[in-house]
């Protein structure tokens, strides 16, 4: 089956102009599949590590959002065991206007900006506001341990 | 449903296009799916039949046909998207013959500003109608639940015919389309040898005068002639094949911003504990918002160019360049000569990333020279910055979309009755942790809760006292109660909703029929006026 030329032309657009700090590569046998990695931003506990991800763009693409999963472990507020990423633009906030290259920025900002009051994985999160400097701790070790 | 009438009117309207165009065809005279149980009323069958009915008749609605055209563009979709179409065919069938909306216009997968005339024209001439189909996209997707039982349910052998009914339908619709397609590049070919010309096969002058300075669209990453639709808000362009893809998110709880409320939809409607009440009521659907500023009720506006060809004007092969002086159109005077003249001159290469300051003065100019047409009907609309939604000419999801508040309705009514559900199970719990509780024999317990669905009857009956006490009795009653008095209330409140939908569908019925016969009597003035 023909991929829509928007899949195709983003494709395109993310090999010619890659986003610093980000990588995504399609499958060979399933275009729709893409292998990404996104690099810790600096001066947050996740620098230095290179977090592996899978993104899925489902047949309703771009009218639904893409599906985004962390493969990689990681200690953070919004991201459950499964990898599973609770970001507002994955869900409800989606707009076909965004793109791949969107979105992946914006789980680049969220490891920036961790949200400990709209949280997924709980216990992190009550970890994250009761003992903060311990949480980042765990969040770097996890890194430096996971994201290699 | 008293719209009997539309479907003459509307074949009126197809033939519309000349000599070229196709007559309707009826998808599948005849065919109607064996319903497998015999209890169903004539009523019911009726009703099964109308639904069979719309559901041919948006389908058929969908195959793009090259007689069928507006200013160059058609009333169907392309079909970048393979994923099936809700939006109501009619209504934008209508809504692009008025102007309203920008037609479906063939989208270039590339273009380049620095083409020839000669090298665009290759381009466009090697457009089909519909992207190409292949019986892959046949294949369906989804299984039926029972499909593995033993004993199939009355409703999975619906399922069954229904899946059938569809796949006929997507065949025959498939075979449709490849016909119009064959149809069309027939023709194109034989205009092209110059043999003889097709009313609806569009000149040169016409492809050009649309495609030069094409415009992609945000969304589709595809190219579309200038004349695109523009957001109410921010006016930004996106082809109509884009728009009517959007439609309301499903029915779902409002977002509580500040609390842990994940996986949200599905964990409430599971959940339906008996406590919560108003559980159904909470559900919501919000208006699609803009999708490149996300200003809430999204809608569009649209500056139709500065000439008609195709339905409500003039044949597309005999479209001359304005610039040229022959001119068929009545309305048409030297200064809106002059206005198309120097929008040509502005479509020079400079204006690739200009475009929308560029479609600003565009759509202000097209505007000036539409106050003109002002007198046939066609609104007119001037662009400045934002616009209110409820502005004249703008075009929302929900016109296109209407079913939104049956969708709403239709999961409050479910999820009310699984709460329902839920609250009965809960009750009758009840009864045997009650009976449990009473010192009473294993054997009794194993009757009382046989006996469990007699409780409810037997409230009062002096048998159950000794399980229950009579308070007891008396709360469980009065739950029940309550519950049936919400139910009836929600099905009252779901019998105006839905008389309110269909009123709504009326209103558009008698509009359509309105500018169907608005566009007869136009195209007899026009045939009979001379040339």
């Amino acid at each position: 089956m023909s991929l829509p030329k928007r899949i195709v032309r983003e494709t395109e657009r993310l090999i010619s102009d890659p986003v610093p700090g980000i990588t995504a590569v399609p499958h060979s046998d399933n275009m729709r599949y893409f292998n990404v990695t996104i690099e810790g931003p600096e001066s947050s506990p996740y620098e230095n590590g290179k977090f592996k991800l899978e993104l899925f763009l489902p047949d309703e693409y771009p009218m639904v959002a893409p599906k985004v999963r962390f493969l990689t472990k990681i200690y953070h507020p919004n991201i459950d065991r499964l990898g599973r990423i609770c970001l507002d633009v994955l869900k409800n906030n989606w707009s076909p206007a965004l793109q791949i290259r969107t979105i992946l920025l914006s789980v680049q900002a969220l490891l920036s900006s961790p949200n400990p009051d709209d949280p997924l994985a709980n216990e992190v999160a009550e970890e994250w506001k009761n003992d903060n400097v311990h949480a980042i701790a765990t969040a770097r070790e996890w890194t430096h341990q996971y994201a290699n | 449903m008293g719209n009997t009438p539309t479907k003459e009117t509307r074949s009126n309207a197809s033939s519309f296009g000349g000599p070229g165009s196709l007559s309707r065809d009826i998808l599948i005279g005849g065919t109607e799916p064996t319903v497998g149980s015999a209890g169903i009323t004539r009523k019911k069958r009726e009703k099964e039949k109308e639904r069979l009915r719309r559901k041919e008749e948006h389908v058929c609605n969908l195959i793009v046909r090259y007689g069928e055209n507006v200013d160059g563009g058609f009333l169907a979709p392309y079909s970048n998207y393979k994923y099936t179409l809700s939006y109501k065919t009619q209504v934008v069938r209508d809504l692009i013959i008025e102007r309203r909306l920008a037609p479906f216009y063939t989208p270039l997968e590339s273009y380049d500003e620095d083409w020839t005339d000669g090298q665009l024209l290759k381009q466009l001439k090697k457009l089909s109608l519909h992207i190409p189909c292949t019986s892959i996209e046949l294949q369906d997707d989804e299984e039926d639940p029972d499909e593995h039982k033993i004993y199939q349910s009355v409703n999975s052998l619906r399922r069954k015919d229904n899946k059938l009914f569809k796949k006929k339908l997507k065949i025959r619709a498939l075979q449709l389309q490849n016909e119009a397609d064959e149809r069309y590049v027939r023709d194109k070919k034989t205009q092209g040898s110059g043999i003889r010309t097709f009313a609806d096969i569009p000149s040169d002058d016409l492809l050009l005068k649309l495609y030069r300075g094409a415009q992609e669209c945000p969304i589709c990453f595809l190219y579309y002639p200038k004349n695109m639709n523009l957001t109410r808000c921010c006016v930004q362009p996106i082809c109509t094949e884009c728009f009517v893809q959007m439609k309301r998110l499903e029915p779902h709880i409002p977002h509580d911003e500040s609390g842990g409320h994940h996986d949200d939809e599905r964990e409430t409607e599971v959940d339906a504990n008996p406590g919560s009440e108003g559980d159904s009521d909470d559900l919501i659907s919000e208006p699609v918002k803009c999708p490149f500023c996300a200003m809430p009720e999204f809608g569009v506006i649209y500056s139709a160019p500065d000439f008609k060809t195709g339905i409500g004007g003039t044949p597309p092969s005999e479209y001359r360049d304005s610039s040229k002086p022959i001119e068929e159109e009545k309305d048409e005077d030297s200064s809106s000569t002059k206005i198309a003249s120097s929008l040509h001159d502005s479509t020079k290469p400079s204006r690739i990333l200009s475009v929308y300051k560029g479609d600003a003065q565009h759509s202000r100019s097209f505007s000036s020279a539409s106050q003109r047409q002002s007198e046939n009907g066609t609104p007119v609309k001037k662009r400045r910055g934002s616009l209110p939604p409820t502005a004249p000419g703008v075009i929302s999801i929900d016109d296109i979309q209407p079913d939104w508040e049956q969708r709403l309705l239709n999961a409050r009514s479910k999820s009310a009755r699984r709460s329902a559900a839920a609250t009965a199970l809960h009750a009758s719990s009840l009864i045997v942790e009650d009976s449990r509780h009473s010192n009473i024999s294993n054997q009794e317990r194993s009757s009382s809760v046989s006996n469990r669905a007699g409780d409810y009857r037997g409230g009062f009956s002096k048998a159950r006292s000794r399980t229950l006490s009579r308070q007891e009795q008396v709360e469980i009653e009065q739950k029940m109660v309550e519950e049936a008095l919400r139910l009836s209330l929600l099905d009252e409140e779901e019998r105006k909703l839905k008389q309110k939908v269909q009123q709504k569908e009326q209103e558009r019925e008698t509009e359509h029929n309105k500018i169907q016969t608005d566009l007869e009597v136009q195209r007899r003035a026009s045939s009979s006026s001379p040339r």
